[in-house]
């Protein structure tokens, strides 16, 4: 996918997870479900730490998502 | 997307500009690059702090100064009349939409406000749109960017062209994809290691699980794949067992009550005087390995000739405390003080021959007798007899409690270098009276292995 050079940001954001989710739907709702963990303020970019929280926040989406699949009759 | 070029620009009362009444204006060309240039102390630097008050309501040099030094005071211009600085921008946009108009003002004790001339509905949320997209390179700025790494200069050129968020993001990608970072933050390492840990253990049962189906079924070659048809052969293997077969039934061994199966074994061999001999049995095992043998004997018998020798020796000589007295008038005697050598320097009775050799050689005697002792200690420490009567005290089979067994107070006797005869004839005895292995080694009525499920035992009762 390319980017539109004219779009703003969250349009740009929106192509992007339009082109995730057709790769993987339920892995596409768990990145936008925890992307402020990474989309944060500032000239560096996100902390050591905030990347932690991400990965735990992925983590617990995975979890979540093999027990629904469990569930299922 | 509208894209908007600063068209205008007015100051007064700001930093170093007070054109009371008289407002500096600038005007930029949206089709070029526009520059500003000026004798020093003119202020070209209020100019660029004008635009960066007005889009991020602060100014850099004065927000970094500190809290005593009350930085914001200097934000208006103290000589101006009206003590109040004003901005204006005007934005012209690239598509033919309505310029904008923004007014920042600030008085020198009221806060920062924000209008619009030209009726833009919010014109606070204009200003913070351009935060996003504009970066103001001042002289600091500049040279920093000279300075620092290539990467930190991507960076920089990113926010110049509007993708400052674009390149965080990138940034936050690339540090949440990083191996390093998601196996420790996940635990993989653990994990790694639990599997591993896991893996071997399932292979050892494997291994087990095989070695009981050749132990049961008497069949090599046996593949762990195929589940299936190791319980068909240890299940048939069981059947044939008539003691085990009411119990395997038409059933499979892995419905089997091990419990009670075992509990039928115990029973067929013998039940509880089963369990009593084999515990016989391996005393009797224990007891063969250690039971002495006619060398070790002669071994003990050997140590009290070399105690009576020695101790034939000391008598001769005579107590210990003589032979000091003897060393001690050797001294005398070979001293310069002593003027007669024939004469006892103890009872000063007066002899025919000269007392030094008569000393001398029976101090040699004596040495000799400490140096039998010497070599009996050593003779004790390594014998193959008293270490045998040793082991033989310690086998739990033999149930001697500590405090009756020979050997410990013995052991602290030789430390110290005091053998006595007396201690290895009790030693003898002791060895004397205990079975010798002619005796144990007779055949045995019954297997000298205790018997075991699927041990050779078992499949005899088939």
């Amino acid at each position: 996918m390319e980017f539109e050079l004219d779009n703003s940001f969250a349009d740009n954001l929106a192509l992007f997870k339009a082109e995730v989710e057709q790769i993987d739907p339920e892995c596409a709702k768990i990145l936008f479900d925890n992307l402020r963990l990474l989309d944060v303020e500032g000239e560096t970019g996100p902390s050591r730490a905030a990347i932690g929280e991400f990965h735990k926040a992925v983590l617990m989406g995975l979890d979540a998502l093999q027990k629904a699949a469990e569930s299922k009759p | 997307m509208t894209r908007y070029f600063l068209g205008n620009l007015t100051v007064e009362g700001f930093r170093g500009i007070n054109n009371d009444g008289d407002p500096l204006v600038l005007k930029f060309k949206a089709d070029a690059v526009n520059s500003i240039h000026a004798p020093n102390g003119v202020g070209k630097s209020s100019i660029f702090e004008a635009v960066h008050f007005a889009i991020y309501g602060n100014v850099p040099r004065l927000k970094s100064l500190q809290d005593a030094e009350q930085g914001d005071s200097y934000i208006v211009n103290k000589f101006h009349p009206g003590q109040q600085a004003t901005i204006d921008l005007l934005f012209r946009s690239d598509d033919g939409s309505p310029d904008i108009a923004i007014r920042v003002t600030r008085g020198a004790n009221s806060a920062r406000a924000v209008s619009s001339p030209s009726g833009h509905p919010q014109p606070e949320d204009f200003l913070a749109s351009l935060q996003e997209d504009f970066v103001l390179v001042d002289y600091g700025r500049f040279a920093k960017l000279i300075d620092i790494s290539a990467l930190e200069r991507g960076r920089s050129f990113a926010s110049l062209v509007g993708l400052s968020r674009y390149s965080r993001l990138r940034q936050a990608f690339e540090g949440a994809k990083r191996t390093q970072n998601i196996n420790g933050d996940l635990g993989l390492s653990t994990l790694d290691t639990e599997v591993k840990t896991s893996e071997r253990a399932l292979s050892a049962i494997e291994r087990r699980i095989i070695a009981a189906h050749d132990a049961v079924a008497g069949a090599g070659g046996a593949a762990i794949d195929k589940l299936v048809d190791l319980k068909t052969a240890v299940t048939s293997a069981l059947s044939a067992i008539a003691l085990l077969k009411p119990l395997v039934g038409d059933g499979s061994v892995m419905d089997l009550d091990f419990e009670a199966a075992e509990k039928a074994v115990e029973k067929e061999e013998g039940g509880e005087a089963r369990k009593k001999l084999d515990g016989l049995t391996t005393a009797v095992t224990s007891l063969s390995t250690v039971a002495l043998a006619d060398g070790d004997i002669a071994d003990l018998d050997r140590l009290i000739g070399l105690a009576k020798t020695r101790d034939e020796a000391i008598n001769r000589v005579g107590a210990h405390e003589l032979h000091a007295l003897l060393k001690d008038a050797l001294a005398f005697v070979g001293g310069s003080d002593w003027h007669d050598p024939k004469r006892c320097p103890i009872c000063e009775a007066q002899g025919e021959e000269p007392l030094k050799p008569k000393l001398e050689a029976r101090i040699a005697e004596y040495d000799a007798a400490a140096e039998l002792g010497a070599e009996l200690v050593k003779e004790v420490t390594t014998s193959v007899g008293i270490a045998k009567v040793r082991q033989l005290e310690d086998t739990a089979a033999m149930g001697i409690g500590t405090a009756d067994r020979l050997h410990v107070a013995f052991d602290l006797a030789v430390k110290k270098g005091e053998v006595t005869t007396a201690d290895l004839e009790k030693f003898k005895a002791t060895a004397v009276a205990t079975p010798r292995p002619r005796a144990l080694n007779r055949p045995l009525p019954f297997p000298a292995e205790p018997s075991r499920l699927g041990s050779p035992p078992a499949r005899r009762m088939a």
